[in-house]
């Protein structure tokens, strides 16, 4: 336990400073992810999380290996913290069979069993009831084990969400509803979708703690998160955390961001980076010196370089694999 | 060894015919070529020419006795052989009383199953059969279409069908559906087709018909054959008299005896009449050189000389080019009157019908029958005007009907 | 052997399924005391108790969601849908999460559960509660479609669905739960993708599913009377279907009558009518293949509009004798 950054999950500096790591390779995936898109080499589309890095590690950090973790269409961030091989999660992006999901699945679906990470999910919303069935399995097989459900705030408009909360509320499951609030849909403000303020009401009505917190704010995501987790492994239910964060960049790769202005996406850039936040606690409370945050930053970079020599090294899949995996033996 | 001679198929749907006239009597010597009875089809007249030469054995049918085609109506050999007259079907049943008719039918009903051929469909997809039907009919070699001919009422030919289909019940081919073959684009069809072309679609080309008593025509014929025959050794023949009538005609309005060019009219100072001649893969159209200046035997011998050369392949250029006017004659189809198409740069064509019987009242107001054929002439009319052509063809039917008036000419 | 229900033979597959391996469970809507809508799962509560006969509220997305959850994770979840109108209610979690996700995770992991629901008109249930969607899921890859149609077929047929890795949607009929066959006492399978022919015969190949399965067998007995000789195949599967067994019947009787109780239009009618066609069938084809289903209208409330909505079975004696007398 870190007693110079206190936290409720008890990670101590080496933790601290991993988490700290983790975002930055988080950032530097996502901006590596959108030169290759701009460069044509990767095809479809994709959704980064620049800006949302803290939400991301800071609940997967509280997390075991064990434990459950279902990721958004937005999910690189969330699956990197759960601890998905980002080489394997380049290769998938690059659409190798080296990748995770053997080429068969790209931005949108990338899961890694083995890592807990019960994949990202193309249909808003479509993450909650899957969520709810692995809180079930752990209830069933009367293991300690959670499942952290992420999602975004425009899909707690969707049925899946009310039928998902509901169902886990009444059966007790230990399932956590972490809601990556960064403000719009693809265009569409949450304030005007939402008459609520916070979207964490709505898990008061169906009987579960529910908070709202600063995304952008890794020990206050550490804490939030940490709580939950340990209702849900008591056996006490779930739990909704709103996370308020914001999405540096537009919904996916065409996206004009005419839906808000540059002041705002400024403000968020400046003044309220989670990345350049938790550096400067990190350095400020004598965890790391400036030295060594850049030495930290370095060799992320280098990380992801090595992740797109390991994706650039696979194979694509033959014709044959079309059929492959359409069903299982 | 006799040889025999018989009725002969003539037209795709006859059966049966009766022979109008004989030209020759038993014992008779006969030439390869000689025309030896003529023969009234279901549809026309046609005269028959021997194939074999010798002498006359037999003649086993009186004019007017119907028969059906390939019974044997003659023989020909060697004088003094011996040839067994044969059996002849009986075609005309005599009139029955109709209680014996209805025996009769019945007899044939319960003896026989008639072959009744169903129509093909005609909507273009051709006849419905169900797969195992097709494949089970190219398994035994046979069509669908003709299952589906041979089976009345049948909507759809199913399997039962073609395995209950028997094809030696089936008289006619059926129907083949695709192409048997393709003619290409090429020689006497290229040439035809590109003449053809060019013709309907550069001249303005107008037809008129009138229609000629050609009694008075064949009489003379009749009168001048023999004579003509044996002088001359040409038999004269309707074309012949109409081609001297024509060259005749023209004389007195040389202006259809003319070529369209691109710098006027030519007016022709004679008159080359091309005769068109059937050929087995088209079309030609042979020329005889100064017609207006040659008698009527001149003219036929030239006809039969300048006709007969496509079919030995004797054309030469000069026979095909140079032509002025064209005679076409469908005279001995069904075809009464019809539209030929101008051989340009010919400004006329003359198109000649079948004869046909007609009734009419004379002078007398008595009902007399008469032999009427049609003449139908197309013209250019860029270069000829209908009242001119009118007057032509006018002044051709008078010499027709009276060609004595060349006496006086 | 004994005769059982329909309904009895689907319980007791559940049971001994349960009963051997503890990772089957069962989920649905008023499946516990009541016993489910047709009583399918009655007496099941007392035996297997609340956890694994997990009452679920009305919420049909999160039922199979959940089901998708909990067999990604190592269960092997059964759940009952009360009606299969309510597909609609669930059909993101069935058609883009279960159908899709063992290609799309490349064939990392595997989704084995079973969606049981009752299909079908006859009760007077009317429009939101009589419908044959089964197409729909045949029509999705991943999925593994079974319309079972008798007794024996329903409990066999049911223990192979939940032994399969794969997301099976397993299609009662709500007339069938009270029909009557001999059914063996424990646990057997049929394997899923192979057919059944119910009658044996010369003239038609009646292919015919689900509850069609019966009334093609009533319309057989009048047939036989008059000297029609009809075979009767069932699928059993749709997906995957065997195409075999049906091929070969029409390539014995050279005449086809598909008939479902579903849409006709884009039905599973349509599909069984393509297979003869395209495949080698084709050449035996001694009449157009025949198609009786269900009429372009939504069921109707009242009992003879409901009838005349679907083929009875003078409908297919009438197709039969058709057939039989076509010139």
């Amino acid at each position: 336990m870190s007693e110079r950054i206190p936290n409720k999950a008890h990670l101590d500096d080496a933790a601290l400073i991993e988490a700290f790591s983790k975002m930055w390779i988080i950032r530097q995936f996502e901006e590596k992810v959108d030169y290759f898109f701009a460069k044509g080499m990767i095809h479809g589309t994709t959704h980064l999380c620049v800006g949302e890095e803290a939400a991301a590690v800071g609940s997967g950090a509280v997390l075991r290996k064990s434990d459950w973790m279902a990721a958004t269409h937005r999910g690189h961030g969330q699956t990197i913290a759960k601890g998905t091989d980002i080489n394997k999660m380049m290769a998938e992006l690059f659409g190798k069979t080296s990748g995770t999901n053997k080429g068969k699945g790209g931005s949108m679906h990338i899961a890694e069993i083995e890592t807990g990470n019960l994949g990202a999910n193309g249909v808003v919303g479509g993450g909650y009831p899957i969520a709810v069935g692995a809180a079930l399995t752990a209830r069933l097989k009367k293991t300690d084990q959670v499942c952290l459900c992420h999602a975004g705030d425009g899909s707690t408009n969707e049925g899946s969400f009310h039928e998902s909360l509901n169902m886990a509320s009444i059966w007790n499951l230990p399932v956590i509803f972490f809601i990556e609030n960064n403000q719009y849909g693809m265009s569409g403000p949450i304030k005007e979708m939402a008459k609520v303020k916070d979207l964490s009401i709505r898990g008061v009505s169906y009987g579960m703690p529910s908070i709202t917190i600063d995304g952008n704010n890794l020990i206050e995501v550490i804490n939030a998160t940490y709580d939950a987790v340990e209702r849900a492994r008591k056996g006490e239910g779930p739990t909704l955390i709103e996370a308020k964060t914001y999405r540096w960049k537009g919904h996916s790769k065409s996206d004009a961001k005419k839906y808000r202005t540059r002041e705002e996406e400024e403000m968020w850039r400046s003044q309220r980076d989670p990345i350049a936040n938790f550096r400067k606690q990190l350095i400020e409370a004598g965890i790391l010196t400036d030295a060594q945050a850049d030495e930290i930053q370095v060799k992320a970079t280098q990380a992801i370089e090595a992740a797109v020599a390991f994706a650039e090294a696979g194979e694509k899949p033959t014709a044959d694999q079309l059929f492959v995996d359409v069903y299982a033996d | 060894m006799a040889k025999e001679v018989l009725m002969p198929k003539l037209s795709s749907t006859m059966d049966k015919g009766h022979v109008t006239e004989w030209f020759k009597k038993v014992g008779d010597p006969i030439k390869v070529g000689e025309v030896l009875f003529e023969v009234m089809t279901d549809k026309i007249a046609i005269e028959v020419e021997a194939y074999d030469a010798g002498i006359i054995l037999g003649r086993y049918v009186e004019v007017g006795q119907v028969v059906p085609v390939n019974s044997v109506i003659a023989h020909i050999g060697a004088a003094g052989e011996k040839v067994e007259t044969p059996t002849l079907a009986k075609v005309d049943a005599p009139v029955k009383p109709v209680e014996e008719l209805k025996v009769a039918a019945q007899s044939i009903v319960q003896s026989v199953t008639p072959v009744v051929v169903q129509a093909l469909p005609i909507d273009g997809f051709g006849v419905r059969a169900t797969p195992a039907a097709r494949k089970a009919a190219k398994e035994r070699g046979i069509t669908v279409e003709a299952v589906f001919q041979a089976t009345p009422g049948l909507h759809r030919v199913h399997l039962k069908d073609v395995e209950h289909f028997n094809p030696s019940n089936v008289k006619s081919a059926p129907v083949q559906v695709g192409i048997e073959k393709v003619i290409p684009w090429s020689g006497i069809r290229k040439l035809i087709a590109d003449q053809m072309s060019k013709s309907h679609s550069t001249v303005p080309s107008v037809t008129i018909n009138a229609e000629v008593n050609v009694d008075t025509m064949l009489k003379l014929r009749f009168e001048l054959l023999d004579k003509v025959e044996k002088e001359f050794g040409v038999r004269l023949t309707v074309t012949h008299l109409l081609a001297f009538f024509v060259a005749k005609t023209l004389k007195k309005h040389p202006n259809m005896n003319a070529l369209a060019l691109e710098d006027g009219i030519h007016v022709m100072p004679s008159v080359n009449l091309g005769i068109a001649v059937a050929l087995e893969n088209g079309l030609i159209v042979p020329n005889i050189k100064n017609a207006q200046a040659l008698s009527l035997v001149e003219l036929a011998k030239a006809i039969k000389t300048q006709t007969s050369k496509p079919k030995n392949n004797a054309l030469l250029p000069d026979d095909i080019t140079g032509g002025t006017f064209t005679i076409t004659s469908l005279g001995t189809t069904a075809v009464t009157d019809f539209n030929p198409i101008i051989n340009v740069p010919e400004v006329c064509i003359l198109g000649v019908g079948r004869t046909i019987q007609r009734v009419e009242f004379d002078d007398n107001n008595t009902l007399i029958k008469v032999n009427k054929m049609t003449l139908s002439l197309s013209f250019d009319h860029r270069a000829i005007d209908g009242y001119p052509a009118a007057l032509f063809l006018t002044d051709l039917v008078y010499l027709i009907e009276h060609p004595l008036t060349l006496l006086v000419d | 052997m004994r005769e059982i229900t329909y309904t009895e033979a689907i319980r007791e597959a559940l049971s001994e399924a349960m009963r051997e391996d503890e990772s089957v469970f069962i989920m649905g809507e008023d499946i516990g005391v009541y016993g489910g809508a047709f009583g399918v799962t009655r007496g099941m509560l007392e035996e297997f108790g609340p956890e694994r006969i997990r009452l679920t509220p009305i919420s049909e997305s999160a039922i199979a969601g959940a089901a998708v959850g909990a067999a990604i994770t190592g269960m092997r979840p059964v759940f009952e849908l009360q009606f299969s109108d309510f597909i609609t209610i669930a059909l993101d979690q069935i058609v883009n999460q279960a159908a899709k996700i063992h290609y799309m995770y490349g064939g990392n992991v595997t989704i084995p559960l079973v969606m049981r629901t009752p299909g079908g008109s006859g009760t007077g249930a009317a429009a939101q509660h009589s419908q044959s969607l089964e197409n729909w899921t045949a029509h999705i890859p991943g999925l593994i479609v079974i319309q079972p149609s008798t007794a024996y077929d329903a409990k066999g047929l049911l223990h192979s669905a939940i032994a399969n890795n794969n997301p099976v949607m397993f299609y009662e009929h709500k007339l069938c739960y009270r029909t009557k066959g001999d059914v063996p006492e424990g646990k057997y399978f049929i394997p899923i993708g192979v057919a059944d022919i119910k009658r044996s015969g010369k003239d038609i190949s009646v292919i015919a599913t689900s509850y069609m399965v019966h009334k093609a067998l009533e319309a057989a007995e009048i047939l036989a009377k008059e000297g029609i000789d009809i075979e009767i195949v069932d699928p059993r599967t749709l997906v995957p279907l065997d195409k075999k067994t049906i091929i070969d019947s029409v390539k014995k009787t050279g005449r086809a009558l598909v008939v479902t109780e579903a849409v006709k239009r884009s039905g599973f009618s349509s599909e069984l009518a393509a297979v003869i066609s395209e495949e080698e069938s084709f050449d035996y084809l001694d009449h157009p293949i025949v198609r009786l289903a269900g009429a372009e209208t939504p069921i109707p409330y009242e009992p003879n509009l409901e009838k005349l909505a679907v083929p009875q079975v003078n409908d297919i004696v009438e197709a039969c004798r058709k057939i039989m007398a076509a010139k």
